[in-house]
């Protein structure tokens, strides 16, 4: 973990604590408050609450237009996400309270549902931003995407010319052994993870390699290892780069479906007030 | 018969329209010769490149219009103005001028002409430099290209590893079989765009490259390479030079043009008629120093009135008037005073005078009035003409009185003020902005020559000698030499015999030695304004240097033979002692501070990426870095569409990144040549590019780090569909190419954008000690 | 012999440059390595592959023992001969045979693949790995989801009538018949259901004059009567709605007669409805524990003591039990008014002539059984005329009496109308005050006028108008069913002693609070206002409410 201060403990975790806070409050106020006909959306307590979650529900997606306002003088983003954040986990609590657990097969509980996938796909955000971020390579001077490829192919061309000229048998063992690396976000996201060479196959077919081209063979086993190995850091490469944004195309078009489905339960309640 | 013309321009640049117009104004017999078409230089420019028209203040004279706008526009601007004014212009390469008793006989491509007159107006890119070999002159040797397609399956060699070269490269190999000549290892000068393709046309072998060689000899179907290995002969069918362009001194002087200095870019001198050396003949534009199309123009209508014997007042005349408002009395008289009162601008020609002035201004000082104050970042040199000024530089006054000069450091490319100057007495003074007296040195040898021995003398003054008398300086200064050491050039090695010590007048160096393991381990970096090498020269006998001095930036030293330096010890005792007492301070460090090899790795790090000395980069903390660009992102935002960062690039150490993006440096080699002197560096430390630059790209070559490109502004109107990503961002890219690199954000108060909209607050504002910290918070090193 | 081996260039934009290699040799070598005559560049084949020989039954083809096979025309073979247009296909070649004018040779062709440099294939990789290239932009799929969610959930809704996704909760069953209809109760947008939505069907007391008074509590129907619950919050089960005022009423309504009621634990003593003492007064507000006006004045005689003991019934001794008087109603929540006809007639019958046994006089007014007497005595009187017996009292000759006159009609006439008089008041007296009417009613006799005594339908008594009461505690509601597995006397105390009517036997409120308390705690039962009382009374409806509600309801 690195010793500079993150978005998530942005000044000693000062958003948790308020967030922590307010929904410590909101909670002992819902416990003590039990209002006629039972806890609802309806009652002052509901009001309050509602008011309070559309507020922040505002707040939070206001975090987009923020995220592109590079002119701003005083807040630095790295506050502002670590308030949109702890504001978000909040909500998760607030508006059960808003409703007074009531839920149904309708709008005001479709809105609930969509924020509930809006915030967790943002935890999952969260935590891809922390936990990965220390393992993406390409910052570390180990080479992009692009320089990995590029090594690749140039490899898999010295692996072919390496056999030029050579006895079937080494073709064999080439044939064998070589693969194919189509960098896809399928295998990266969740696909098979790319094994070594198990050894005890590879020494058998080395064995039947004539004398003399015994080491043309381990040459070639040393350079498919090679590629092997460059081709597990490309696809991990690949993965973490897609994980940092593949939540994004889950949060950002749901919150405007729960913005929608909001608005239409705010409308519908005072409409048939 | 030659045919005869009384006066006759060569070179049909701005210079030679100029002139050529006026001439045939006023109706006197002429002709303009030009070996290539009109404008010549603005021809060869790529299509629709943004032709500026700085000085914007200076008044435009004579008939030939000009205004900023695209090359296309000028051209056709300029040919309406030769056909109407009926200029009598004729195509052909002049090869020979002789200067004969009643005028000049000019050869030119065949025809043999006369002349009363003569003016030359070839300006610089007109003259290719040549292979310089035997056949260079075959007709299959060419200095441009055209047109890439017109060549199709031939054996064609490039030689020069320039941008044109590349480009030229790249667009042949497609159909034909090219081979690349390259002097040096790499390809250090061309863009990094090009560099990079040209490496991978050469790895995927569409290119053969032969580096660290030259052309031996050429002949026709046949060419001869001296390569590292051996003479390579080429079978080629074309050979195309692109090896930058030269002043055509040895043309000039075969016209019998004498030059003041064996500087290559010094100029040949001309008096206020731009008359030369040479009675009759007249040089006009880049070739006197003079680039920019504004001056060549004026300067061309008013030789004309000069010729014509009518009394002109140079055009600048009024920006000169307006310059001297200040003081009372007659401009002229007061033009002559100045020039009188200042010995040092004694050599300097007519217009190179009136330049100087016209960028320069006068101030009238009352006593006691602060010029500039220690550690102020203004970089302008002060010159005074009447009156006595006071440096106080600690506890000591040292008076200055008239026709010397000071704030000479600034010139070493913007480092601070090193004293608070105040006005002695009631004094008028000039101040003239860096660039100027940076010309005047490469090409005035008397100004040079006398602020190098002030250099020194203030150097040793300020590092070593504060007590010494400055004449006993000045004589030491005669006696010591100065020597330049490119980045990673080793001043002294471990072991060597120590014999002269090392003044450090600009650029840093590296301090390093052996440890156990015997690997080099970088323990410490010394600034400009310090000594080195003084351990081993204290002692009478001869002793081993401790420690190898290796220059980090392109750094200038002053070198003191050992005896002086002792002869000088002895002089002042009590510097005798402090040297002595940081000679042995010195020893101490080296025995004890053992720095572990991970901080002397780290340390090589920061001295490579030119951040010891800069203090305000930006880093990124490769731990919390997600790879969102959204610094990119602001950065482009707060600067007209493009960004002045990239992240991507830049080298890593560790887990913490520093990006491609200004290091605001101590001393900052992007402003070494600026034309407009556009780099200047803000009160509180910035670098910045003023609006005044012309996109010369000068800067973006000299940058070692790359972080100055050169931008068009990108403001883009907003298009729903290109928003929701249905379309193709169109970029017009019109206006002007400007060179744009990080300038902190001076214009917003809100500090770096680029920092304030990281949302993991992995990029970082940080000084050295901030870079050990986070490097060492990981490593558990102690900062 | 010679042998030819074309190459044909297929170039990209389909221009075809043709090679040929002519080889004398018999025997042609086909491979990859160098000791082969015709070398492939492909590492799908090996060393020496195959062998072709020219034979003069055609070109026989040899593979000389290749790791990737020999396939002639499609299927691997170890050797063939081959006619002109076979197909030999080793490794990724693939050649033709021709044999033109006596020479033989095979065909290969090239396609000229694309020349693609490094970059484009690696930008190819790179945007196959690159997911956000295939995908949308974030900004178009956040569009769509607004649209598609907005459309759906607020603009679909909002046009049409089908309002189901907006509906916050199921409707109760009572309100399903306008369930579908949202504007039934929402009549104006963005106004909470107003009290005339409601009033329109149901016809509630306002109970609204009380709370007009007090601006500060919401009297609105919807306050209380919860819709959108389901079932279970129709009515709002929470005392606080009523104790919120009746914890201290003087302030809501000064001049209200009923005491403070701020819990159920503090509940005031019951008070019931006792019937004037003649009837058709007024009924007085009694409490329970106020002994002194505490009387039953309901005019009717009936002696617990005596009917809880065995009795002598008509076939046997009868133990009477509570539950044989009190008939209480099926579903318990009302006792049935004692009733002389369903409980009382099977002991007490009112027959009242042993000549008539089976006949008894109804159980009505005076005068109806007066009328029911003598109609019944005329009748026994036209049934004896044709039995002797019935005569014999009849004929019987009054001295002084003309013979003539006897034989008369109407002396026969005067005679059954005498008859009969005298045998109805005698029987009317019998039932009246000797074996029927007076052990449970108050009987008086009435002064009558002598016409009235003859008249026939006039009787003599008159009795005093029971008043038992259908509720004693009219304000509230109590569900004998619910208490049914207790005692009845564990509330109604000493009714097994009680001989006095006028004894009120009615339980006091600390009998219930033995087991009710408010908020249901220690095991106890949960009792709110609601359970025993109805906020509309309807006693209460202030007539113009009434008039509002006839006003919407003709209007529908």
């Amino acid at each position: 973990m690195s010793s500079e201060e993150s978005f998530y403990n942005y000044k000693r975790y000062r958003y948790l604590t308020l967030n922590a806070l307010l929904v410590l409050v909101l909670l002992i106020i819902y416990i003590v408050d039990s209002p006629l006909g039972g806890r609802n959306g309806g009652t002052v307590v509901g009001y309050t609450y509602g008011i309070i979650a559309a507020l922040g529900i505002l707040y939070l997606m206001w975090y987009g237009v923020r995220r592109r306002a590079y002119y701003s003088a005083h807040t630095t983003l790295k506050g502002v996400l670590s308030a949109h954040a702890w504001l978000g986990i909040a909500l998760a609590i607030i508006v059960p309270l808003h409703s007074g657990f009531s839920f149904g097969f309708n709008v005001h509980t479709l809105a609930y549902v969509l924020m509930m996938v809006v915030i967790i796909s943002g935890v999952i955000g969260a935590i891809f931003y922390v936990d990965l971020a220390p393992r993406i390579r390409s910052h570390r001077g180990g080479g992009t995407i692009k320089k990995h490829l590029e090594q690749l192919r140039i490899l898999s061309q010295d692996i072919e010319s390496s056999v030029k000229g050579k006895s079937d048998r080494l073709v064999d063992v080439m044939h064998k052994l070589n693969f194919e690396y189509r960098p896809s976000i399928g295998n990266s996201l969740f696909g098979r993870s790319i094994k070594p060479l198990d050894k005890k196959h590879v020494s058998e077919l080395l064995q039947h390699l004539s004398e003399n081209e015994y080491q043309d063979g381990l040459k070639l086993v040393s350079l498919i290892d090679k590629k092997l190995e460059l081709a597990a850091e490309a696809q991990e490469e690949i993965s973490i780069m897609t994980k940092l944004r593949i939540w994004l195309f889950v949060h950002v078009p749901f919150t405007f479906a729960m913005f929608a489905a909001l608005l239409a339960h705010i409308f519908s309640v005072f409409y048939y007030w | 018969m030659a045919e005869h013309f009384d006066i006759v321009i060569i070179g049909a640049g701005p210079a030679g329209l100029g002139a050529a117009h006026n001439a045939a104004k006023n109706g006197v017999s002429h002709i303009l010769i030009e070996k290539g078409e009109i404008g010549n230089t603005i021809y060869d420019y790529q299509l629709r490149k943004h032709v500026m028209a700085e000085p914007t203040k200076l008044p435009l004279r004579g008939g030939v219009e000009f205004d900023a706008g695209s090359r296309e526009e000028i051209l056709e601007r300029w040919n309406k103005a030769v056909k109407e004014g009926n200029v009598n212009v004729r195509k052909g390469e002049v090869t020979k001028i002789q200067k004969a008793e009643a005028g000049f006989t000019i050869e030119a491509s065949g025809a043999s002409l006369t002349a009363k007159q003569v003016v030359l107006a070839i300006g610089v890119q007109g003259s290719p430099r040549k292979l310089g070999v035997p056949g260079d002159d075959l007709p299959h040797v060419a200095y441009t290209l055209a047109d890439p397609d017109a060549f199709q399956g031939m054996d064609i060699l490039v030689v020069g590893a320039g941008d044109a070269a590349i480009e030229n490269a790249l667009a042949l190999c497609e159909k034909n079989k090219v081979s690349i000549l390259n002097r040096s290892g790499e390809f250090p000068r061309a863009k990094e765009a090009n560099a990079s393709k040209i490496l991978d046309a050469i790895k995927s072998g569409k290119v053969t490259c032969y580096y660290n060689s030259a052309v031996a000899k050429v002949e026709p179907e046949k060419v001869v390479i001296t390569t590292p290995e051996g003479d390579v002969e080429l079978k080629c069918n074309h050979i195309i030079a692109r090896l930058g362009c030269i002043l055509p001194r040895k043309f000039l002087e075969s016209a019998g043009i004498s030059f003041p200095s064996p500087d290559p870019n010094a100029v040949p001198v001309v008096d206020k008629r731009y008359e030369c050396n040479v009675k009759g003949m007249y040089i006009l534009g880049a070739l006197i120093g003079y680039p920019l199309i504004k001056h060549a123009i004026n300067q061309g209508f008013e030789v004309i009135e000069h010729i014509l014997g009518r009394e002109v007042e140079p055009a600048d005349q009024v920006l000169v008037e307006e310059k001297l408002r200040v003081l009372p009395g007659e401009v002229n008289a007061n033009l002559e005073m100045i020039r009188s009162k200042l010995p040092l601008f004694a050599d300097l020609s007519d217009p190179q005078f009136r330049e100087l002035i016209i960028d320069s201004t006068v101030h009238i000082k009352k006593p006691g009035d602060i010029i500039f104050e220690r550690n102020d970042y203004t970089d302008s040199f002060w010159s005074i003409v009447s009156g006595t000024v006071a440096i106080d530089a600690g506890e000591k006054q040292i008076k200055i009185n008239a026709g010397n000069f000071f704030g000479e450091m600034g010139l070493l490319s913007g480092r601070r003020r090193t004293a608070t100057i105040r006005a002695a007495e009631e004094c008028i003074l000039l101040e003239s902005p860096r660039k100027q007296i940076l010309k005047l040195i490469n090409s005035v040898v008397s100004v040079k020559k006398a602020l190098d021995e002030v250099f020194m003398v203030r150097a040793m003054q300020t590092a070593i000698f504060p007590d010494a008398d400055p004449a006993f300086l000045m004589e030491l200064a005669k006696r010591c030499k100065m020597k330049n050491f490119k980045k990673g050039e080793v001043l002294f090695k471990q072991g060597d015999i120590g014999d002269v010590v090392y003044v450090i007048r600009k650029g840093s160096v590296k301090i390093s030695r052996r440890n156990k393991a015997g690997a080099d381990v970088a323990q410490t970096y010394i600034p400009a304004g310090n000594l080195v090498g003084e351990m081993a020269v204290l002692q009478q006998a001869d002793q081993a240097r401790s420690a190898t001095v290796t220059a980090v930036v392109p750094t200038e030293t002053i070198l003191i033979e050992k005896q002086d330096f002792l002869g000088l010890l002895e002089q002042n005792p009590e510097t005798k002692k402090r040297i002595s007492l940081l000679a042995s301070q010195r020893t101490v460090e080296n025995i004890t501070d053992e720095t572990s090899e991970y901080t002397g790795r780290l340390l090589d790090f920061m001295m490579a990426e030119g951040v010891t000395d800069a203090d305000n980069f930006l880093l990124i903390d490769s731990d919390l870095c997600i790879g969102c660009d959204n610094c990119e992102k602001a950065c482009a935002a707060t600067h007209s569409g493009y960004s002045r960062l990239d992240r991507k690039g830049g080298k890593t150490f560790a887990s913490v990144q520093i990006p491609v993006s200004c290091r605001h440096c101590e001393n900052p080699l992007c402003m070494l040549d600026c034309p407009p002197d556009a780099l200047t560096r803000m009160p509180n430390g910035e670098v910045i590019i003023r609006d005044s630059c012309i996109g010369c790209g000068n800067c973006t070559r000299n940058c070692p780090y790359g972080v100055i490109q050169l931008v068009h502004d990108d403001e883009h109107g907003f298009n729903l569909l290109e928003w929701l990503g249905l379309k193709k961002k169109s970029s017009d890219g019109g206006g002007a190419a400007k060179a744009a690199k990080c300038d902190m954000c001076s214009h917003l108060n809100s500090g770096p954008a680029c920092v304030r909209s990281c949302p993991t607050g992995a990029a970082i504002r940080a000084n050295p000690r901030d870079m050990l910290r986070i490097v060492g918070g990981k490593q558990g090193v102690r900062a | 012999m010679k042998f030819r081996h074309t190459i044909e260039k297929i170039g990209k934009n389909g221009a075809r440059d043709v090679l040929n290699r002519d080889y004398d040799k018999s025997e042609l070598v086909l491979g990859r390595g160098s000791a082969s005559d015709i070398i492939f560049e492909s590492n799908l084949l090996s060393l020496t592959h195959v062998k072709l020989t020219q034979t003069p039954a055609g070109l026989r083809v040899e593979d000389l023992g290749s790791l990737s096979g020999t396939r002639v025309n499609g299927s691997i073979v170890r050797e063939a001969t081959l006619q002109a247009g076979d197909e030999i296909k080793i490794g990724d070649i693939s050649l033709t045979v021709f044999h033109e004018g006596g020479l033989w040779g095979v065909r290969q062709r090239m396609e000229e693949s694309e020349k693609v440099d490094t970059e484009t294939l690696i930008g190819r990789d790179l945007a196959r790995a690159d997911v956000f290239q295939r995908l949308p932009r974030i900004r178009l799929l956040s569009l769509m989801g607004f649209i598609i969610v907005g459309g759906w959930f607020f603009v679909l809704p909002l046009m049409s009538q089908n309002k189901d996704s907006w509906n916050s909760g199921p409707i109760s069953n009572n309100h399903a018949m306008i369930a579908h209809d949202c504007h039934a109760c929402h009549a104006d947008p963005f106004v909470q259901v107003q009290d005339a939505q409601c009033l329109a069907c149901h016809n509630m007391s306002e109970h609204s004059e009380v709370l007009e008074k007090h601006e500060g509590l919401e009297g609105r129907c919807a306050s209380c009567h919860m819709e959108h619950n389901g079932d279970h919050a129709m009515v709002l089960r929470d005392s606080r709605m009523c104790v919120t005022c009746h914890a201290d009423i003087k302030q809501i309504h000064p001049d209200s007669g009923s005491p403070n009621v701020p819990s159920f634990k503090s509940h005031p003593e019951f008070s019931v409805a006792i019937q004037p003492v003649i009837p058709g007064g007024v009924f007085t507000k009694v409490r329970l524990d106020d002994a002194a006006n505490l009387k039953d004045n309901s005019n009717v005689k009936l002696n617990h003591e005596i009917h809880l003991k065995t009795l002598r019934g008509k076939d046997g001794p009868v133990r009477l039990d509570c539950r044989d008087c009190h008939n209480a109603s099926e579903d318990l929540r009302t006792i049935e008014k004692v009733n002389f006809e369903k409980h009382c007639e099977s002991c007490h019958t009112l027959e009242f002539d042993d000549r008539l046994p089976a006949k008894e006089v109804p159980h009505g007014d005076p005068d109806v059984v007066y009328k029911f007497l003598y109609a019944e005595y005329a009748k026994l009187l036209l049934s004896s005329n044709d039995n002797a017996q019935a005569a014999r009292t009849f004929n019987r000759f009054k001295p002084g009496g003309s013979l003539a006159e006897s034989a008369a009609p109407n002396r026969q006439d005067d005679f059954k109308r005498s008859f009969v008089e005298r045998e109805s008041r005698n029987a009317e007296r019998q039932l009246f005050t000797k074996t029927a009417c007076y052990l449970c009613h108050l009987v008086v006799e009435k002064d009558i006028s002598l016409q009235q005594a003859t008249d026939a339908a006039v009787s003599r008594y008159t009795v005093l108008q029971p008043q038992i009461p259908d509720r004693w505690m009219p304000g509230s509601t109590f569900s004998h069913k619910s208490h049914e597995a207790m005692r009845c006397d564990d509330c109604h105390k000493g009714v097994r002693e009680s001989t006095k009517t006028n004894q009120v036997l009615l339980p006091r409120v600390e009998k219930c609070l033995v087991c009710h308390n408010d908020d249901g705690s220690h095991g106890m039962v949960k009792s709110d206002c609601v359970m025993c009382h109805s906020y509309h009374d309807e006693q209460l409806v202030p007539p113009e409410a009434k008039r509002l509600a006839e006003e919407i309801l003709s209007k529908k």
